[in-house]
């Protein structure tokens, strides 16, 4: 993988995280926006849209820094992977608790997972795979040093 | 038999204690160093004819005075005058250890290095030039490896000669035109009292003045020349003066390192990569927000299922006990309202508190928390607390007991204080299944935003408080941030489980002893006098509530709120056993929430200041025993409850009467 593919994807990813999080703070701030918000399953919780946000901006350092071509665009380039991945991973687990819950004790209401993947998860599909991909050369960057 | 005395120094964990007792074996003494409760160890060794006097000074990483370790350390070298200073370094970390061989040189004192650990550094291929660090250092260099006694007698027979025959030599590192000047100035000054000059270095003298150290000023204190100093002082600013001397000490270790050991300048390794990002000074503390936010979602997403399932456990035995319809009536309303009700209602947040713990248990085994205190120094700094605090507040979120405990590290006595002082406003463990109550039953949709919001209260009234101590009744300055940051490593599972077990299983312990007890007593309460309907204005519980309530009424907390949170000072989690059973639901954790949000005078806003009220009023029991125990007096465990009371009421207070105005009146 190139130099130019990481900064590419640091800075999509960068700007896709910032723009799903700003748009979950709005949605909490300004309510007029939930609805069409919540018809692309982005909910209305400011937390979790900080979070995304705080990914996003890691993702614009890592940009900012591998412009410039230097080890440390890689680190947070790695951490910024990482981070998706681990926020992805809580989502994940914290729709599939409410699944268990409403499946085993529920009320017979149906639990129907797509209609409450949010971007958290689903975001962080790709920088498991760039984490995939990258993780081995950074490491192996890492202890050759 | 010639005599001499040798002070062993050195770094913490060098290994300096096992070369002491390889060294004195049988023949130590072990006491306190006057005035203090840190201990001394003394022994004595034979070489030749020399009988050698070998003290074990306690490890330092400098000679600062921030805390009693280095001011025992240098008084020892600088009063007690030993005959030579061996300065215990840990090889396979030769650099960190130079820090302290610069403070010990600018001692002037008689100096051998011992490279402990060198075999070890050997297998890591770090090899280090003693003959050029003689050359650079002046300072005698060993290869030691105390643990097989390797190298002991090749110490003690160059400490001897250096002792006997070296020459002294002056060394002394260039601080700048600027500093250099001061420096000079006041060790001139220092140099016209010649009694001051004899006892201490008048150029160590100056430094540690410069470096504003009060201990260092408290050895002017009588000498001719205290006041001129003073006044030369005044015109320095020593926290600027402290941070470049540091930064040139490092300078010349950086510039000499290369030159006598020639693999000990590292490349960075993954941890320091990773640290660029994660310690960044920007992005480090939002970091830290996103992963706190992440353990809460997972705390109380994944509990979910889990609290359900137990909490249908605890239905169908009340059920079955009551359609058994067993005999005698009141051992059916202990078993039912009792114990089920009152010990079944915490066990349902059980886990809550195993996945918390978990979670923190994992951040902990990667190395993150070492660099959350890191990325907190300088906030803390700002607070006026040391950046270590910050660890046992941390730990204050799974329990206030182990954290107040942890403050153990904290160097300096108002520093400890302090952190122990706010360290039950950390929201522990057996506060959340009261916001798991209510913040579930009042605000359902946002209920674990609702939590996190609580734990940011408690942290910011932490704050707040240490901020306030600092300014009023413990003042002083932190002490720097200084702590050695473990390399970051993947956490497993089956360690984290463990540590979770081993803080979580406390829990289980409680319901079954004191938290059963607590709810014993509700029960007793609420029952009798015999005949009145169970936890009724009518029975004790209530006669007290009622007693209590006029204290509460401006909370907007009825009597039942008033028993439960009396019974809460026990332990925190007796607030929810104790709604239960004076709502006479206790047994069913929905129908609680139910007959909450039925009554009245229960609404979001009440519901809110409560919590609030629980997260700060007071430390329970096992907390506030342990205050006693750490700060050695009642009084400051009787301050914190009266302050958290005082600190509760008020927030409590001002939700109650400002939220209509920002929620329309809810």
């Amino acid at each position: 993988m190139t130099p130019t593919l990481k900064t590419a994807f640091a800075a999509v990813f960068g700007i896709l995280y910032w723009l799903f999080g700003l748009t979950m703070i709005l949605s909490a701030l300004v309510p007029v926006l939930a609805e069409p918000a919540g018809q692309f399953m982005i909910s209305a919780d400011p937390a979790a849209g900080f979070v995304l946000c705080v990914v996003g901006t890691v993702f614009l350092f890592a940009c900012r820094r591998l412009g410039a071509d230097t080890a440390g665009g890689q680190a947070f380039l790695y951490v910024a992977l990482g981070l998706a991945l681990i926020f992805g991973i809580v989502a994940l687990f914290s729709l599939l608790a409410v699944g268990a819950d409403l499946v085993l004790f529920g009320d017979g209401e149906p639990w129907d997972p797509a209609r409450v993947l949010g971007p958290m998860v689903w975001l962080a599909l790709f920088p498991a795979a760039g984490l995939y991909a990258w993780g081995r050369e950074f490491i192996g960057n890492l202890t050759g040093a | 038999m010639k005599k001499i005395r040798i002070a062993l120094a050195g770094n913490p964990n060098v290994g300096k204690s096992t070369i002491f007792n390889a060294l004195t074996g049988s023949r130590q003494h072990v006491g306190n160093w006057p005035g203090v409760t840190v201990e001394k160890k003394s022994g004595y060794a034979r070489i030749g004819d020399h009988e050698i006097e070998i003290v074990d000074l306690p490890g330092t990483y400098s000679l600062t005075a921030y805390s009693v370790d280095e001011v025992v350390a240098r008084d020892y070298i600088i009063d007690e005058k030993p005959d030579v200073v061996v300065h215990v370094v840990d090889a396979t970390n030769f650099e960190r250890n130079l820090y302290l061989t610069t403070q010990l040189m600018e001692l002037g004192v008689p100096l051998v290095m011992a490279l402990n650990m060198s075999d070890m550094a050997g297998k890591t291929g770090t090899i280090i030039n003693r003959s050029s660090f003689k050359k650079f250092f002046e300072i005698p260099v060993v290869r030691t490896v105390g643990s097989k006694g390797e190298g002991l007698n090749e110490l003690l027979r160059t400490a001897v000669f250096e002792a006997e025959t070296s020459p002294h030599h002056e060394h002394a590192i260039g601080y700048g035109d600027a500093i250099e000047r001061s420096i000079s100035g006041i060790g001139t000054v220092i140099s016209s009292d010649p009694a001051l000059a004899a006892r201490y270095p008048p150029r160590w003298l100056a430094i540690r003045l410069l470096e504003g150290d009060g201990n260092a000023k408290e050895k002017l204190r009588g000498s001719p020349a205290e006041l001129k100093v003073l006044a030369l002082l005044e015109q320095c600013d020593p926290d600027q003066i402290e941070a470049a001397m540091a930064d040139r000490r490092y300078e010349v270790i950086a510039a000499l390192l290369p030159q006598v050991c020639t693999t000990c300048v590292k490349e960075m390794n993954s941890s320091d990569i990773i640290d660029q990002v994660i310690t960044n000074r920007y992005l480090g503390i939002p970091i830290f927000l996103a992963l706190m936010w992440g353990a809460f979602q997972l705390t109380f997403a994944v509990a979910t299922p889990f609290m359900t399932a137990i909490d249908e456990l605890f239905a169908y035995s009340a059920t079955a006990l009551a359609e058994s319809g067993a005999e005698p009536s009141w051992l059916m309303s202990l078993l039912g309202n009792g114990i089920i009700g009152g010990v079944g209602s915490v066990i349902i947040f059980l886990p809550n508190i195993f996945i918390l713990l978990f979670l923190l248990s994992l951040l902990e085994d990667s190395g993150y928390l070492a660099r959350a205190a890191f990325v907190m120094d300088r906030l803390m700094y700002a607070i006026g607390l040391p950046g270590k605090s910050f660890i046992p507040m941390l730990i204050g979120f799974g329990c206030n007991v182990p954290a107040i405990m942890a403050t153990r590290t904290i160097e300096d006595k108002n520093d400890r204080l302090i952190t122990i002082l706010i360290n039950p406003f950390m929201s522990c463990g057996a506060r959340l299944p009261v916001f798991v109550l209510l913040a579930g039953a009042f605000f359902p949709a946002n209920a674990g935003n609702v939590v996190f919001v609580l734990y940011v209260i408690g942290i910011i009234v932490a704050i707040a408080s240490a901020w306030l101590f600092r300014k009023t009744i413990l003042p002083g300055k932190p002490a720097p941030f200084l702590m050695e940051m473990p390399p970051y490593r993947l956490p497993t599972f089956l360690t984290s489980v463990r540590h979770m077990w081993d803080r979580g299983y406390m829990y289980i312990r409680k319901a079954g002893g004191i938290i059963l007890a607590g709810a014993l007593i509700v029960w007793f309460l609420a029952t009798f006098p015999y005949g009145v309907e169970y936890g009724s204005a009518d029975s004790y519980a209530g006669m007290l509530g009622h007693l209590l309530q006029p204290l509460f009424a401006p909370l907007g907390f009825d009597w039942k709120i008033a028993v439960a949170l009396l019974f809460g000072f026990i332990a925190k989690e007796i607030v929810v056993g104790s709604l239960g059973a004076l709502y006479g639901t206790g047994e069913d954790e929905g129908t609680l929430s139910a007959a909450l949000l039925a009554d009245p005078s229960f609404g979001p806003v009440t519901a809110f200041a409560l919590m609030v009220f629980v997260l700060l009023y007071m430390p329970c029991v096992a907390a506030l025993a342990v205050i006693r125990k750490e700060t050695g007096s009642w009084k400051w465990a009787l301050f914190s409850v009266g302050y958290g009371i005082t600190v509760a009421y008020i927030l409590a207070l001002v939700i109650v009467h400002a939220a209509p105005f920002f929620a329309g009146g809810i």
